[in-house]
């Protein structure tokens, strides 16, 4: 898998290199109207009960039928484009965040999905949840969960798209209201990282979970460069 | 220490509810809803086959392409999982293989011909060729100003400090953008090339 990961970033960091000296040009072709025609035909010919999508103009062209309004954008694949960015985001691979933004009940799908990742039920007690938002482009990022296990420890569980970073590192944080008092939990690892809190802490007074990138100057201070943030209803 | 202004912090962190589409269209096109496969076609039709026609340089091969990227996707449906995926960059992930399938053939068809003997080796590969179709729209889809300090970044080769002087935005919010960018870039790349 991690195999598979490297292969993945090679290949992007060999697209990006290409890249270097020509014309971002994000102009995409679209299709002639008889491809649409060729497929409907062509599934039109498949036996079965779930044979096919019935012949109907190339979607790309023409009102779309009432039917299939609803759900899409009515569009051309060239306007559509335009529509990407911020739907895109919504059905990110990241099962999490898809699920976090997707359902506006957070509460509900995201930490069923957490409880589902984090092994049995019974063990823990979700206590506070805190949906995450990438604080550029105000858009889901993943949720922020303490849970207190059997043992009565207390655990802040990050679910949040993750990348390596060359030069700096994600570092996780718990700020109050006043933005003033803050605790570093740690380094963010992966898309799933889990911090124990101390005993006795009271998350309650350091509400805001913030994560900020942390160049790898050993200061030890919040570099004040926060990419993801929520608050915590406890 | 203050770290972000108040106000940022008054703003309501509301999640913005993305657009049900997305997962919506998804779970429709496995379920086999005749309207998911054309509401798919609309969304993804012009990246698909503007890859094939880069890579193969062929608009009748590309229209091939992109015909059977949509019918294989459509009849493989059942293996696609809407929890777990993102079906967009699942049906890229087809195209690609339909390319891949495409340039094997005609290599063989070639060297069949004994046609390409002397053909001197070229120095971008098709596959690279579909593959800069694609960073291109990615990088276009993250959206402003993201993309624009993307493409300065990796197209024109512009430094941190350029890009900030020329959009007039402090430094620390272009490396902000720029970090980020890599990492939906790279999101974006995992949910096309790992399938």
């Amino acid at each position: 898998m991690s195999h598979d990961d490297d292969e993945v970033l090679e290949s992007l960091e060999k697209a990006l290199g290409r890249a270097r000296g020509t014309e971002h040009d994000p102009t995409l072709l679209t299709p002639p109207d008889r491809v649409w025609r060729a497929i409907a035909a062509e599934l039109d010919s498949d036996d079965g009960e779930d044979a096919a999508p019935e012949i109907s103009p190339a979607p790309s062209s023409g009102p779309v039928p009432e039917a299939t309004a609803a759900p899409v954008p009515e569009a051309t694949p060239a306007s559509a484009r335009d529509d990407l960015a911020p739907r895109r985001r919504g059905v990110s691979g990241w099962g999490l965040v898809a699920a976090a933004a997707a359902g506006v009940v957070v509460g509900g799908v995201a930490v069923g999905a957490i409880i589902g990742l984090g092994g049995s039920e019974g063990d823990l007690d979700v206590v506070a949840e805190a949906p995450l938002t990438d604080l550029v482009t105000e858009t889901a990022a993943g949720s922020a969960v303490i849970e207190t296990r059997d043992d009565g420890s207390a655990v802040l569980v990050v679910e949040t798209p993750f990348v390596d970073l060359d030069d700096a590192y994600l570092e996780v944080w718990l700020i109050d209201q006043n933005i003033e008092g803050m605790v570093s939990l740690g380094h963010l690892t992966g898309e799933h990282t889990e911090f124990v809190l101390p005993a006795g802490f009271d998350p309650g007074a350091f509400p805001i979970v913030d994560i900020s990138v942390e160049p790898l100057d050993g200061d030890p201070t919040h570099s004040g460069e926060s990419v993801t943030r929520g608050v915590l209803e406890i | 220490m203050s770290v972000v202004s108040v106000e940022e912090v008054a703003a309501p962190m509301a999640v913005e509810a993305a657009p049900a589409g997305g997962t919506d269209l998804a779970r429709a096109f496995v379920a086999g809803e005749d309207w998911a496969l054309e509401a798919l076609y609309r969304d993804v039709s012009a990246l698909v086959y503007t890859m094939a026609v880069r890579a193969l340089g062929s608009d009748a091969d590309a229209e091939d392409v992109t015909q059977q990227t949509f019918v294989s996707a459509w009849r493989s449906r059942e293996r696609f999982n809407p929890e777990r995926g993102d079906l967009r960059g699942w049906v890229i992930g087809i195209v690609r293989r339909r390319i891949a399938d495409a340039l094997e053939a005609r290599g063989r068809e070639q060297r069949r011909l004994e046609a390409v003997k002397d053909a001197e080796p070229t120095k971008r590969s098709p596959v690279d060729d579909a593959e800069s179709v694609l960073l291109a729209y990615e990088v276009d889809a993250l959206g402003d100003p993201r993309n624009v300090i993307v493409a300065l970044a990796y197209y024109d080769g512009a430094t941190h400090e350029q890009i900030s002087e020329r959009l007039d935005m402090p430094l620390g919010t272009v490396k902000s953008h720029l970090r980020r960018g890599l990492i939906q870039l790279r999101e974006r790349w995992e949910a096309s090339h790992v399938a």
